[in-house]
């Protein structure tokens, strides 16, 4: 038979049609071969996934670690150490772990010294043979190892998962079953200032991009009991671990089942920051507002878990995503409940003036010089034409090409290397500045308008509300352009319309504005004394409404004048 | 049969959409009337209006609570029959839609008129009617909290107009009274009254309130605001313009034209600009969501949301094609023009059915002793 084959192929390979008639047969043949497990040739992605669910432990301990080392590709930084427990009985036993997710110190003194210590002071003559291995997996999982944390293992599939995430494993001999011990260490970047959201008074700590870190951060922000953590496994791949975190008692259930379903039914390989987790679930993915608040301090979280909201912690990145988010979230920073009521108020109006101002002012200007120069005073008529006379743009192309070298000269800012950043800002601020005017490129009065406007869009303490308004300022400006103040307001009905019909898990984006509800209105128009929010917002919880006994208002005591 | 409209709106919600619905009349329509002789006399045919008003919306608010849930729509079909029933409803969804296409004219005449006179009239209605329909498609929910934040803004506008002009009022402009003749003064009574009809929108908007016993308050707190801003403005504009009012075209528009405080505030022409173009925003909206109600009811359609974009088309054409002139759109509703179909549209209709309803319940509960005999 291969005689003739081999015959038959050195005749056909002449022929083209007959090579690939041949590369045809030939990659019939491999499709019909399982994939080996040796090498994996040509294995999907499911295919080994399959394969690793269909494997076991097995009670040989080689070949348990041929089957890790086969899974593992021989990873590099996979490292096993053999021991033998007991002077005399010497049972084999196997500790794997990945190197660089342990901490050795753990490991030495946690695992294995125990284990040697324990082994070669066993009174031998009392167990003898006697001791069978089930009885040593109890004896060393129960009485040998000085770990906290300890879990026994029946799969491999198991066994692989903890390997990853930073657990040595521990094998015997004969046993299919294996012990994952906690001695996770890796390094880390401290517990460190918020570097987006920075306060002047209040907490300086800032999530990092440890989960357990994270929980831990919230766990003393708030002791109770009724802080409630529940982790999901999210990322094909990746196997990110996702915490929802709410206080049992104040938070509506049905959120949380909501919040869990959508984290549920999220199928994707790979989950790096909370952002994926943030389109993956939101209520409006093309809006260009955000509808789910992230934040890296702990205090912001703690505060809306206290709302009833609910927070979701991504392992990996220290943004947390708090839900529901309304309009008002965006506008709100938590330094406003640590100064005084009055100052809170203050910044708060100063914020959605900005928030109005980043959107609307440059296409006003370029509506009014464009259009309706009756509607300015006369003088800062004559001094705006004056400015603009000897450029050669109309208005809108002029604001467009200011507002995008702004965009320019941001992103640069954000993107260049530290070293660079100072020079960027002369040059930016020498071109726009000075050179563009005095090159009759764009008139000053616009200069001003698009600074203002630059300054007002980053008053949002969220990052990404301020991106949302730069987005929305192009399509203003050209409004602004074709159909003067007409387009302005139209523009801006648009946008009030989008909000309106906007939710976020549930609760419409512009509560408590639209639908009204005025109790609410003392945290978002105004920040009333802390002594005067004794309620929880209506929209967010249904059960425990009232949130502290209301007339706490401080008086100095009474004074007798006899 | 399919829910075609699960929004449920509150009772400020409601106050707030009819009383915008009803703004761009108070700033354009109401304070002169225009096409009729009252002159100054017109806030005393707003006011007289305003009391006439009232008995027809507390009948509106009898005929909700003797059907719940229903829209005049459905109760007519109930009343009269179905044959009858739906020739009213076609009269009334070609009523949404004329309103609809009115309020989106009126303003674009007032743009076109006032700050930009050389852009097409239809850029105007096209980019106010997409910007409706789509608000109507979102739902009742979606215009009703778009209400709830255009109103205060709206009011406070209208205020500002209203108490601004302080310093160049007379009050001698007021005087004498009557003094057009007590003809004139029905005659814009007439045309107030056709104009305040425009509520009838309200019997399209009562099955989803959330609560149902305030209809009655709310109903009439609606009336009375804006019989309340109407007669206001019509009084202001008589103060600051005196005989010259009759002439104005905007009233309001000049109104804001003659604020002139201290060298400091002045041209703000842009405060009614916004106002109207909010206010006819909402009203469009309204009628054109109430249109697509009432054609889904009356043709039993499964869903109402993709009507949105071709009643909108219908509303855009008709705003361009009803109406030759600006002062075809402002004096639609005069005694010489529509001002009697209006009145027979908005006021004969609910009335009769009334009057079927009363009948109906009286004799029907002989009708079930009979059964039962």
């Amino acid at each position: 038979m291969g005689v003739i084959w081999g015959n038959l192929r050195t005749r056909m390979e002449k022929g083209l049609v007959v090579s690939l008639i041949s590369r045809v047969w030939r990659r019939l043949r491999r499709r019909k071969k399982t994939p080996k497990p040796q090498d994996f040739a040509g294995a999907t992605l499911s295919e080994l996934f399959d394969f690793i669910k269909s494997q076991e432990l097995v009670p040989d301990l080689k070949e348990n670690e041929d089957r890790l080392k086969q899974i593992l590709g021989d990873s590099s930084d996979l490292t096993f150490r053999h021991l033998m427990f007991g002077r005399e009985l010497k049972v084999p036993i196997m500790v794997v772990h990945v190197d660089g997710m342990v901490g050795s110190e753990a490991l030495m003194n946690g695992l294995i010294g125990p284990v040697l210590e324990k082994g070669l002071r066993l009174p031998e003559e009392k167990y003898g043979d006697h001791l069978n291995r089930d009885e040593l997996f109890a004896l060393i999982k129960q009485q040998v190892l000085l770990l906290s944390s300890v879990h026994e293992v029946a799969e491999l599939e198991e066994v692989l998962d903890y390997l990853v995430r930073g657990h040595a494993v521990l094998l015997i001999d004969g046993v299919t079953k294996a012990l994952a011990c906690e001695v996770k260490g890796w390094s880390e970047r401290n517990v460190e200032q918020p570097t987006t959201e920075v306060a002047v008074r209040g907490p300086q700590h800032a999530f990092v991009e440890n989960r357990r870190v994270n929980t831990t951060l919230l766990r003393r922000t708030i002791a109770s009991p009724l802080l409630w953590f529940e982790d999901f496994k999210v990322g094909a791949v990746t196997n990110t671990i996702v915490t929802i975190a709410y206080i049992k008692g104040i938070v509506d259930d049905g959120l949380v089942e909501e919040v869990r379903q959508r984290i549920k039914s999220i199928e994707i390989d790979a989950v790096f920051e909370s952002g994926y987790i943030e389109e993956l679930i939101e209520d409006a993915p093309y809006s260009p507002f955000p509808t789910i608040l992230r934040t890296e301090r702990p205090d912001k979280v703690a505060a809306g878990l206290l709302e009833g909201r609910v927070a979701i912690i991504i392992d990996g990145t220290p943004y947390v995503l708090v839900i529901p988010a309304t309009f008002a979230t965006f506008l709100t920073a938590a330094e406003d409940y640590y100064e005084r009521a009055f100052t809170g108020s203050f910044v708060r109006a100063v914020r959605a003036f900005a928030f109005f101002l980043a959107l609307t002012l440059p296409s006003t200007y370029v509506a009014i010089t464009n259009f309706h120069q009756e509607l300015l005073p006369t003088s800062l008529t004559l001094s705006i034409a004056a400015q603009r006379e000897g450029v050669p743009f109309v208005a809108i192309l002029e604001a467009l090409f200011l507002e995008f070298s702004f965009e320019l000269l941001r992103e640069a800012g954000i993107r260049l290397p530290k070293a660079i950043g100072p020079a960027i800002s002369i040059v930016g601020a020498l071109i726009l500045g000075e050179a563009a005017v005095s090159a009759g490129l764009v008139s000053p009065a616009l200069v001003i308008v698009v600074a203002a406007t630059a300054i007002a869009s980053f008053i949002s303490p969220i990052y990404s509300m301020s991106i949302s308004v730069h987005l929305l300022r192009f399509p203003m400006i050209i409004l602004a352009g074709t159909l003067g103040l007409f387009g302005v307001i139209m523009g801006l009905a648009a946008i009030l319309i989008h909000l309106c019909a906007v939710r976020s898990f549930g609760v419409p984006y512009l509560t408590p504005l639209a639908p009204m509800i005025l109790s609410e209105w003392k945290d978002t128009v105004v920040r009333l004394p802390l002594w005067q929010m004794d309620t929880r917002p209506k929209s967010l919880v249904k059960q425990e409404y009232i949130r502290q006994s209301p007339r706490q208002r401080p008086q100095p005591p009474k004074q007798d004048d006899n | 049969m399919a829910v075609l409209e699960g929004g449920k709106i509150s009772g400020k919600q409601f106050v707030a959409l009819t009383v915008l619905t009803r703004i761009l009349a108070a700033l354009i329509e109401a304070p002169t009337i225009s096409g009729t002789d009252a002159g100054h006399d017109v806030w005393i045919a707003v006011l007289i209006s305003t009391i006439l008003v009232l008995p027809w919306a507390l009948i509106l608010v009898h005929l909700a609570k003797m059907f719940p849930g229903k829209t005049i729509i459905e109760y007519s079909q109930d009343i009269l029959g179905p044959w009858l029933g739906r020739l009213v409803g076609l009269v009334l969804i070609v009523y949404f839609i004329q309103q609809s296409a009115h309020a989106a004219r009126v303003a674009a005449d007032a743009y076109v008129t006032t700050i930009m006179p050389e852009t097409p009239l239809i850029v105007f209605i096209a980019t106010l009617t997409a910007l409706s329909a789509n608000c109507a498609r979102c739902g009742l929910e979606v215009l009703a909290r778009a209400a709830d934040i255009v109103f205060p803004i709206v009011i406070f506008l209208l205020v500002l107009i209203l108490v601004l002009p302080f310093n160049i009022v007379d009050f001698f402009n007021l005087l004498p009274i009557a003094a057009y003749g007590w003809g004139s003064i029905v005659e814009a009574t007439f045309s107030s009254f056709a104009i305040f009809g425009e509520l009838l929108v309200m019997t399209m908007l009562f099955p989803y309130l959330d609560e149902k016993k305030d209809t009655g308050r709310l109903a009439v707190t609606t009336v009375l605001v804006s019989g309340f801003l109407f007669t206001w403005l019509s009084i202001m504009i008589a103060l600051v313009f005196g005989p010259v009012m009759e002439s104005l075209i905007l009233p309001a528009f000049s109104l804001s034209r003659a604020i002139e405080l201290a060298f400091v505030v002045e041209r703000v022409e842009v405060i009614p600009l916004v106002a109207w173009t909010l206010g006819a925003g909402v009203k469009q909206t309204v009628f054109l969501w109430a249109a697509m109600l009432a054609i889904a009811q009356l043709f039993n359609l499964s869903e109402m949301k993709s009507l949105a974009y071709p009643v909108g088309a219908l509303v855009a054409a008709f705003g361009v094609w009803l109406f030759s002139t600006v002062f075809d759109a402002l004096q639609f509703f005069t005694a010489t023009k529509f001002g009697p179909l209006g009145i027979l549209v908005c006021y004969a209709i609910p009335v009769v059915l009334y009057i079927g309803a009363l009948i109906r319940q009286a004799v029907r509960p002989s009708r079930r002793e009979e059964g039962q005999m």
